[in-house]
């Protein structure tokens, strides 16, 4: 979910009367923020518990450092550089854990597999080539993923980008343009076999 | 974590619950650290002996001052100025600030002829450098404490070396001593150490802090929206 201008300033308007001790501000702030911070963290884990628990310690965290907040400054880069913080420092404590607790949650989830005729092909065609593009952006180095995510999945400009993952906007752009290079070569790879 | 409350009022109460500094109080806290980090300083630096040089002409410490307060305001804009955006300014562009800083200023002083110097005085010099910077980085550490999502190392490092390098402006107000060795001893080192100092400080205090329990991925409700999904799909 991207921000409109409106909402965007109405977010940093929020966020300087929290700084400055309005404490009703923060509903405000959860309220325009927490929609695009959910589908952030919904795309990166899959899971929505995991992304409800990683946009509320994403949260705390602008809550706890609301001190240290510019006036003026946007919020969007500030609270994405915080949130990829605490998704990375999440990923770092799970990495060993296991899945599934249980053989039944094991079991459970081989038995969710759909019947492939029940799709429409188009549908299946759109999954597939989503996998494939998934596929490749996993095998893509993390820092070129991180910068495509934010710019076309979030819908963050190439210089706010650039302030969340702590580099030039130049950097983003090259980052950027290497993942549309890979997906194109990926993409004109699996679509040749069908045009022949 | 209780999931069965919404999400929306889970943030609010517990925001509510702990209650966080406000940029007033932030603002009130940095001038009383401010102020103790000033008189600190100045004590040490009347300790020891005040504007009076010891041995070089009075002349060269206030020219070698001059130019070394300059480059230590812009090293200050540098790590304490953040411009329009509550993100730190590029790491990388702070990384270069913090490790050109030693020698940027063992260049400055070598340029100057302050009179012979003593392994004594070197000694000195690298104690009051050091006793100068310790209570604003101190500070520093304080007033931005867990609040730093990208490059915390860095910034306590690049903190570090500018503390330093204000020290020394009063340094070479009370001792205008130069020569080669000596500013690789007494200036360089210093600026190095506390560079190291702040960065590993900066690693422990600066960062946000560690969530207080991994979120896992919750297999049964997990499972059961995701089953919901797929039965979204094939319908």
């Amino acid at each position: 979910m991207r921000l409109q201008d409106a909402e965007r300033r109405a977010l940093n308007v929020a966020m300087d009367r929290y700084a400055d001790g309005e404490d009703a501000a923060f509903a405000e702030v959860y309220d325009l923020l927490s929609p695009m911070l959910l589908g952030f963290f919904a795309r990166q884990t899959g899971d929505r518990v995991c992304a409800e628990d990683l946009a509320q310690q994403t949260l705390l965290q602008m809550h706890a450092a609301r001190r240290n907040y510019v006036t003026g400054s946007d919020v969007v880069p500030w609270a994405f550089a915080i949130g990829r913080n605490v998704l990375i420092d999440t990923r770092r404590r799970t990495r060993k854990e296991v899945l599934f607790q249980t053989a039944e949650d094991d079991a459970a989830a081989r038995d969710l597999g759909v019947d492939r005729s029940s799709i429409p092909d188009d549908l299946a065609e759109s999954h597939e080539m989503a996998g494939i593009v998934d596929a490749e952006l996993g095998r893509l180095p993390v820092a070129q993923r991180a910068a495509y995510d934010l710019v076309r999945r979030e819908g963050l400009s190439v210089a706010e980008t650039a302030e969340v993952l702590g580099t030039t906007p130049t950097a983003v752009k090259l980052r950027v343009h290497r993942v549309y290079e890979a997906l194109r070569a990926v993409l004109g790879r699996e679509e040749k076999p069908a045009t022949l | 974590m209780n999931i069965s409350v919404p999400l929306r009022e889970r943030v609010l109460s517990a925001a509510a619950a702990a209650p966080s500094l406000t940029r007033r109080q932030g603002r009130r806290l940095a001038g009383v650290l401010v102020a103790l980090s000033g008189a600190i300083a100045f004590a040490l630096f009347a300790a020891a002996g005040g504007l009076a040089p010891a041995r070089a002409p009075a002349l060269v410490g206030g020219r070698l001052a001059e130019g070394w307060g300059l480059a230590a305001a812009a090293f200050a804009y540098l790590v304490l100025g953040r411009g329009r955006s509550t993100v730190v300014r590029s790491p990388q562009l702070l990384e270069a600030a913090t490790w050109a800083s030693p020698v940027v200023v063992w260049l400055w002083v070598v340029r100057f002829d302050g009179g012979e110097a003593s392994l004594r005085d070197a000694v000195t010099t690298v104690a009051l450098t050091l006793g100068m910077a310790a209570t604003p980085l101190a500070s520093f550490l304080v007033l931005r404490r867990g609040a730093e999502p990208q490059c915390p190392r860095t910034l306590g490092a690049a903190a570090g070396a500018m503390c330093g390098a204000c020290a020394q402006v009063a340094v070479f107000l009370c001792r205008p001593v130069t020569g080669i060795a000596f500013a690789g001893v007494a200036h360089v080192l210093p600026l190095v150490v506390l560079a190291i100092a702040g960065g590993m400080a900066g690693d422990r205090l600066l960062g946000l802090p560690a969530g207080t329990q991994s979120p896992r991925i919750s297999p049964s409700r997990g499972l059961a929206e995701r089953s919901e999904d797929q039965e979204g799909l094939a319908a």
